[in-house]
């Protein structure tokens, strides 16, 4: 059930709570949301920052006509988690092509209506927010709701940005890389590294495929992300140059 | 004549892995990151949702390379809590997201303990006590079987009892043991503590029990009633454990500073004690262990830092380990990869 204004009064350590933005992009699963109490994410697409305390669901444009579109208008608080494959999920499509596929099921209470909506005026491509409920019940934009950068993300995006398809983290071996770009000679595996030195290089072969493995210093990718952006770029023409880039001009660090 | 001292080898011989740096529990090198779910159970916390703060903390774990890491003791809500048993099938309801979370620590090479709540006192002579520890220790050791975790994810515990009935606390230790199932009595480690049970005090238990010994080393310093010397302390515990499976120590640094502690209005100052941790460990002192480690031929050993910086803190103390102590790199792990191989 959606409360219209709940008499809610949180005091500063609930301020402090998670809360997961997600999107929502059908009218359908905000009823089964509303009305059933879960909402559902594929495994593989899931978020890094997964857990919280609170679901706030983004209404896409898929609301168009209703004043709910392009906001966060309701959260609820989140009872648990399920791992199910999307068959157990909804049994009434067993023949949907990704019917194995595991999905978390994210179990919530009652649907809350935030008092102050937060709009979406400047950013409209959002996926997942990990933010608080203090940000969430304050925020007067969306984009006031991330907190602190994830330098892995901004690194992704801006990836993104230029065209390219990152793939997430992996293991080359016994190296973990948190970001891997397929190049016409092999891969570029990006790893951040949390201490203070210089980019460093390795090739490796991983199942007969040769991987260039960049370390980057996190601390530099957040004070120089053009920079790293263009080391990438070098590394990829080392590598015989980008492939899965998008349509369009090619990417403008490598030019 | 002096035998010629020879170099340390510059890594672990083949088959032997790298020591593991980790830490307990909470993390603060990641904002927004948590280790279990706290609310109270007016607010239906679950473990479905502190599995779901344990993988978004594992994937953390594994982008900043650290390999070892203890989890909350209250993954679990109320799980045993007499009064509510609304929680008690958690493990059942979970079983799934815990076989999955499973997967992925073996994935990332990850080696998971705990630490079970500080009333978990075995040697207590209270059997009220008692059987509420067993109850705790038997639901720790469930988790950890139900995430299908190898004998390494061990469950640490004290021996508890009151100080002054030390022989009394030991032997009452050794019998509650004994009626432990297997499957809980092989996920124990046990731990030697800075007031009451040295070291002597674990062995004693260890070689009536076969409980392998988790050395604390500042515990070590604050109670060593032989007097034995570091390097011999280390050898002991090691030598309680399986040689294949990797041993493991508590490190921390003894807080140095002075505290201001307001209360009422008014500012006193509080000394420090030897055996409350600092933010950070003694870099030097920490290498001192770790070379310990490495010339004594220990490994696999693994090295839980216990400092208040919790994984900042290990970060910290690996980059001190390159600058300072190079010749350790390739017995950390997270310092020496090779440099250009065929990854296997």
């Amino acid at each position: 059930m959606m409360s219209a204004h709940p008499p809610y009064h949180p005091h500063a350590r609930e301020l402090q709570r998670r809360v997961l933005v997600a999107v929502m992009n059908n009218p359908r699963d905000l009823r089964r949301a509303a009305s059933e109490g879960w909402y559902r994410i594929p495994q593989r697409r899931a978020p890094r920052q997964l857990g919280a305390d609170y679901l706030a669901f983004y209404q896409t444009g898929a609301f168009r006509g209703h004043p709910e579109a392009h906001t966060v208008t309701f959260y609820a608080p989140v009872r648990g988690y399920r791992l199910l494959t999307r068959r157990e999920l909804l049994p009434q499509e067993p023949l949907h092509p990704r019917a194995d596929e595991f999905y978390f099921r994210i179990d919530i209470g009652p649907l809350i209506r935030l008092d102050r909506p937060v709009p979406a005026a400047k950013l409209r491509r959002v996926t997942f927010i990990p933010t608080t409920l203090g940000h969430l019940l304050r925020a007067q934009d969306v984009t006031e709701l991330f907190l602190d950068p994830d330098p892995l993300q901004a690194l992704w995006q801006a990836l993104q940005a230029h065209r390219l398809r990152p793939l997430a983290h992996r293991l080359v071996g016994e190296w973990p890389v948190d970001i891997a770009l397929r190049a016409q000679g092999g891969y570029l595996g990006i790893r951040l590294s949390p201490e203070e030195t210089g980019t460093r290089e390795r090739m490796v072969r991983y199942r007969g495929e040769p991987w260039l493995v960049l370390e980057l210093p996190q601390a530099r990718l957040q004070e120089d992300l053009e920079g790293c952006l263009r080391e990438i770029g070098v590394a990829l023409l080392e590598l015989g140059g980008a492939m899965d880039t998008r349509p369009g001009p090619p990417p403008r660090f490598i030019t | 004549m002096d035998p010629v001292p020879q170099p340390s080898p510059s890594r672990p011989p083949p088959g032997v892995p790298p020591i593991r740096l980790g830490f307990p529990v909470k993390v603060l090198g990641r904002p927004g990151l948590r280790s279990h779910d706290s609310r109270r159970w007016q607010n239906r916390p679950h473990l479905s949702v502190s599995l779901a703060y344990l993988r978004d903390l594992l994937l953390y774990l594994d982008r900043v390379d650290i390999r070892l890491y203890r989890m909350s003791g209250q993954l679990a809500p109320y799980l045993t809590h007499p009064e509510r048993p609304e929680f008690h099938r958690q493990l059942e309801e979970c079983a799934t997201e815990l076989a999955a979370l499973g997967d992925l620590a073996r994935e990332l090479r990850l080696r998971l303990t705990l630490h079970p709540g500080f009333y978990v006192r075995l040697g207590s002579p209270d059997p009220d006590l008692v059987a509420r520890s067993m109850a705790e220790l038997t639901a720790a050791a469930d988790l950890l079987d139900a995430m299908g975790l190898g004998p390494e994810a061990v469950m640490v515990v004290h021996v508890g009892g009151p100080g002054g009935e030390r022989a009394q606390s030991r032997t009452r230790f050794v019998r509650v043991v004994e009626t432990l199932p297997e499957r809980v009595r092989s996920r124990m480690a046990l731990e030697n503590d800075d007031r009451h049970f040295g070291l002597p005090d674990v062995l004693w238990i260890h070689r009536r029990t076969g409980i392998p010994v988790v050395l604390d080393v500042l515990h070590h310093h604050c109670l060593n009633p032989l007097d034995l010397s570091l390097g011999q302390a280390l050898k002991l515990a090691r030598a309680t454990w399986p040689p294949a499976l990797p041993g493991k120590i508590h490190l921390s640094s003894p807080r140095t500073e002075v505290r201001p502690l307001v209360r009422n209005g008014k500012v006193r100052l509080q000394w420090p004690l030897p055996n409350q941790h600092s933010d950070f460990i003694h870099p030097f002192e920490g290498i001192q262990v770790l070379r310990r480690i490495r010339d004594l031929a220990l490994a696999p050993m693994d090295v839980m830092v216990e400092a208040k910086a919790k994984d900042v803190a290990v970060l910290r103390l690996r980059a001190q380990i390159r600058r300072y102590a190079p010749d350790l790199a390739g017995w950390v792990q997270g310092l020496g990869r090779p440099e250009t191989s065929d990854a296997p």
